[in-house]
């Protein structure tokens, strides 16, 4: 919230009454601090209390474009904000009438996505024909009501609220890491007085450690709850509590421990203080001073939409953004803390080994050229192109274009498995969205983590349980999932027992009005894989889970190139080639099995991050990570979405398409684009749908076999863990200080 | 004195002023303090500043090159005491430099122009 912008909003209807009731000059006095009609501000109210005439202010807007969503047209009902109608559905607040009224009340405990806890008081605004200020934001709409926000009872009231709350708050911003966005110095600006009659000392409290991530300052609480609201409500662990009563109140963890949960660090966002801020960016820099860039984050494949604020050539802070339908203002802690991962073994300079073993910086002329050479001295067949789990479309077009004009159809996508599935969109996409998840009733996680494998689907799912009570039953190895849930079992034998009907859930999945199957890719590794999908597709089509109004198949990726390289096409044509492989062509795959690669073969490793396979790598070529480039990536649910370069390269690295494009000119295959305009004229011929960003494409509609009859068997081995450690799970966050720390402080065991 | 050393490094080559000492090798002790090691490696500085000295060699007014001794000395101090911020250094002797990019020659006939540009820079 600007401070600007709620100056003028608290200035401006009071400036314009005062006007036609007072002489000018009081008007324009009253800007911070108490004036005479605050001093006395029930007589003043009184003298106020004849009709006002019909307001003359132009008609306001709901806040930050709110629309009103009326679930049920009759049940709306009016109400009045200083003397303007608003029409809201029944069962909103106070605060919220005002909002839609277009009207900011200030607040601190109250947040849209949690609990109403009522106890910070700041939200007071003056309704008529009741006695005392109510707590808008606790205070259900009721029809006719007169409420009004800028009476000098209402600013009286947070003027004294405000003297309280700042009673016990230590007097240090110019330390604070918060202050520039701080709810209580903005607030204070434009709803408190200039002076407090306070004169006591102040009480202080004892920070907590909450471990790596979070840093606390507990002086500086206010004791609005959201934190504890927020743990308990959003991240489901019971690790924040409040302690003592009165002045002695602390927030903290009841016992000395850590707050463990994977999405710890948006306490910082929500605590409208500097109590709770961020430990890696402590003291790093101002707000201020920072230049954000809008754009999304690739370490799962949930795309998460993100600011990325930088200073010069560092990225300093990644923050959430507002996106309703993919992370909700939310974001895990991987997301949010990997970025010092961007800092660490990056890949400078392109360079060659040696025969000596050792890598020589060489320049991006010889490199190419010496990989433009080798590449034609091996047969078409023994090439292969592995993409990673960060590329982005344009460079996995590039690669696959590349290695086709070579003669080489073995381009695969890491963590694709063996035998993937591009046909059928469908089958390999989160059919019902990731919002569509909330209308769900039952929901079956067949070999899939979400908490650890997407924390953002698994924060959904948990929303939905609390809300609905929705059932979930869970088949995969014993895992910690922070709702309520059945295990049904471990392994493709609980399968069985459901594709056949043996199974007590399959009553509850028949009985489902949406139900909701959610597949985990870790399963794409499997040999039995084509068995598998054909169990789950019985179960499917037993408990009615895809029909042309719900289509509740969903497959859970794990990162975020898997969905565009299969709408690629990015499979292999043997899936053994990698064994008979002579080159390799390694585009920021670190998850190889680099065992598997002959050793006689030649490996170049294209990427960002000097990681696993770097060790195996010929030829290194340096490429730009995704906060330096411009890039589609497509997420677990179809939508596209696009990276947007916030920090210049590093060294003298290369984009990855134009690596690649560069690449195939020097080995003589010219690839025939040379701008992303191009490579993205290309891709919309290949898959129309990465180009419309910003959209989720459904998948079209196929109810009927998803895929070829198998006379497959399914083994017996039980489903693993595809994520063995959610705080390392590429290049970037495996280069992570923060991610260690917190891997080896958090999943201690 | 302990200032004169890295004078000596700033206008290492190309430039008649020299202490005589060889350069330590040991990295700076501001970069510990502005943490700027976690950015850049010791070994990638030394280039820049001396390049920034060669920009000048041409010069042979003595009051110019009084006066650009001047501005190396006030660059100096600027940095060992902490006026610059770590990403003014950074951005001025970290990153930006073009050294690495070496110069093709005659190789590059026949080249598209998409080519020549890949081997300059990434941002074209
Ligand atoms: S720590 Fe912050 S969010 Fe938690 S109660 Fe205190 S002020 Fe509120
Ligand atoms: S916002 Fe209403 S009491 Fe805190």
């Amino acid at each position: 919230m600007g401070l600007g912008l709620l100056a003028s909003r608290a200035l401006r209807p009071a400036a314009s009454r005062l006007l036609r009731n007072h002489s000018p000059r009081d008007g324009l006095v009253r800007a911070i601090g108490s004036t005479p009609e605050r001093q006395r501000p029930e007589a003043a109210s009184a003298a106020q209390a004849q009709p006002d005439p019909t307001p003359d202010l132009p008609p306001r807007k709901p806040l930050a474009g709110a629309r009103v969503h009326f679930p049920n047209p009759e049940d709306a009902i009016e109400v009045f904000v200083d003397g303007y109608p608003v029409k809201i559905p029944k069962g909103m607040t106070v605060l919220q009438a005002c909002e839609v009224a277009g009207v900011d009340i200030p607040r601190f405990c109250y947040h849209n996505r949690l609990s109403i806890a009522g106890n910070c008081r700041m939200c007071l605004v003056e309704v008529e024909k009741s006695p005392k200020p109510v707590a808008s934001c606790a205070m259900p709409a009721l029809p006719g009501m007169k409420i009004k926000t800028d009476t000098p009872v209402a600013k009286k009231a947070r003027e004294g609220v405000m003297e309280f709350l700042l009673m016990n708050h230590p007097l240090d911003c110019p330390i604070c890491d918060q202050g520039g966005e701080c709810d209580l110095q903005d607030q204070s600006m434009a709803f408190g007085s200039d002076r407090g009659r306070f004169t006591e000392v102040k009480r202080s409290v004892v920070d907590k450690n909450l471990g790596p991530l979070v840093k606390t300052v507990m002086t500086r609480c206010i004791q609005c709850t959201r934190c504890v609201r927020f743990a308990t409500e959003i991240a489901g662990v019971q690790d924040l509590g409040m302690l003592g009563r009165g002045s002695g109140e602390e927030i903290g963890t009841y016992v000395e421990r850590l707050m463990t949960s994977e999405l710890s660090g948006n306490v910082i966002d929500i605590c409208p203080v500097g109590a709770l801020t961020s430990k890696p960016f402590a003291f790093k820099a101002r707000n201020w001073e920072l230049k954000g860039t809008e754009t999304i984050d690739v370490t799962d494949a949930v795309g998460s939409n993100i600011r990325i604020d930088s200073r010069g050539p560092e990225v300093l802070r990644i923050i959430p953004r507002l996106n309703e339908d993919i992370n909700e203002e939310w974001i895990s802690d991987k997301t949010r803390f990997c970025y010092d991962g961007l800092k660490r073994q990056r890949l400078n300079d392109p360079m060659i080994r040696g025969a000596d073993g050792r890598f020589q910086v060489v320049s991006w002329h010889d490199a190419l050229a010496m990989v433009g050479e080798v590449i034609h001295k091996v047969a078409p067949e023994e090439i292969v192109g592995v993409a990673g789990k960060l590329s982005d479309a344009e460079s996995m077009m590039a690669l696959k274009d590349f290695l086709n004009r070579m003669g080489s159809s073995n381009v695969m996508c890491e963590g694709n498995g063996k035998h993937p599935n591009a046909d059928l969109r469908s089958g390999y996409i989160m059919n019902t969205g990731i919002t569509g998840l909330e209308k769900a009733d039952v929901f079956l996680l067949v070999g899939t983590q979400p908490r650890v494998e997407a924390a953002m689907v698994n924060a959904r799912i948990r929303k939905t349980v609390r809300a609905t009570h929705a059932k979930v039953g869970y088949i995969g190895p014993l895992t910690d999932l922070n709702y309520d849930h059945e295990h049904l079992g471990t392994g493709p034998q609980t399968l069985t027992e459901l594709a056949e009907g043996r199974h007590p859930f399959c009553s509850t999945l028949k009985n489902a009005k949406n139900p909701a199957i959610i597949v985990g890719a870790g399963l794409f590794e499997r040999e039995d894989l084509e068995a598998i999908l054909s169990a789950i597709e019985t179960i499917a089509k037993n408990g009615n889970v895809v029909r042309p109004d719900w289509n509740g198949y969903n497959v859970l990726l794990l990162h975020a190139a898997q969905a565009a390289a299969l709408d690629l096409g990015l499979v292999p044509q043997s899936p053994d080639s990698i064994k008979s492989a002579k080159f390799v062509y390694l585009m920021g795959a670190d998850d190889v099995n680099v065992k598997d690669i002959p050793d006689d073969a030649f490996v170049v490793y294209q990427g960002h991050h000097g990681d696993r396979s770097v060790y195996r790598a010929n030829v290194i070529l340096p490429a730009s990570a995704f906060s330096e480039k411009e890039g589609t990536y497509e997420n677990t649910e179809g939508c596209v979405q696009q990276t947007l370069p916030a920090v210049p390269t590093v060294g003298d690295a290369r984009d990855d398409w134009k690596i690649v494009r560069a690449l195939s000119e020097v080995a003589g295959v010219q690839l025939p684009y040379d701008s992303v305009g191009g490579i993205r004229s290309r891709i919309q011929t290949v898959a129309p749908n990465l180009v419309s960003v910003d959209e989720r494409e459904p998948a079209t509609f196929s109810a009927t076999t998803l895929r070829p009859n198998t006379n497959q068997k399914i083994s017996p081995n039980n489903f693993g863990t595809a994520i063995e450690n959610f705080y390392m799970t590429d290049a970037i966050t495996r280069a992570s200080k923060i991610m260690a720390q917190c891997s080896a402080m958090l999943l201690k065991k | 004195m302990d200032d004169n050393k890295y004078v000596t490094r700033r206008r290492g080559n190309g430039c008649s002023i020299s202490s005589g000492r060889p350069a330590d090798p040991s990295p700076p002790s501001w970069t510990s303090t502005t943490s700027t090691t976690s950015s850049t490696s010791p070994t990638s500085v030394p280039p820049s500043p001396p390049r920034s000295a060669r920009t000048n060699s041409h010069v042979t007014n003595p009051k110019v090159i009084d006066m650009l001794l001047f501005k190396g000395m006030e660059e100096l101090n600027n940095i060992t005491e902490h006026a610059k911020q770590r990403h003014h250094i950074i951005g001025q002797y970290v990153v930006g430099n073009q050294g690495l990019v070496q110069d093709s020659g005659t190789k590059e006939k026949g080249m598209s122009d998409f080519l020549k540009k890949f081997y300059k820079s990434n941002y074209f």
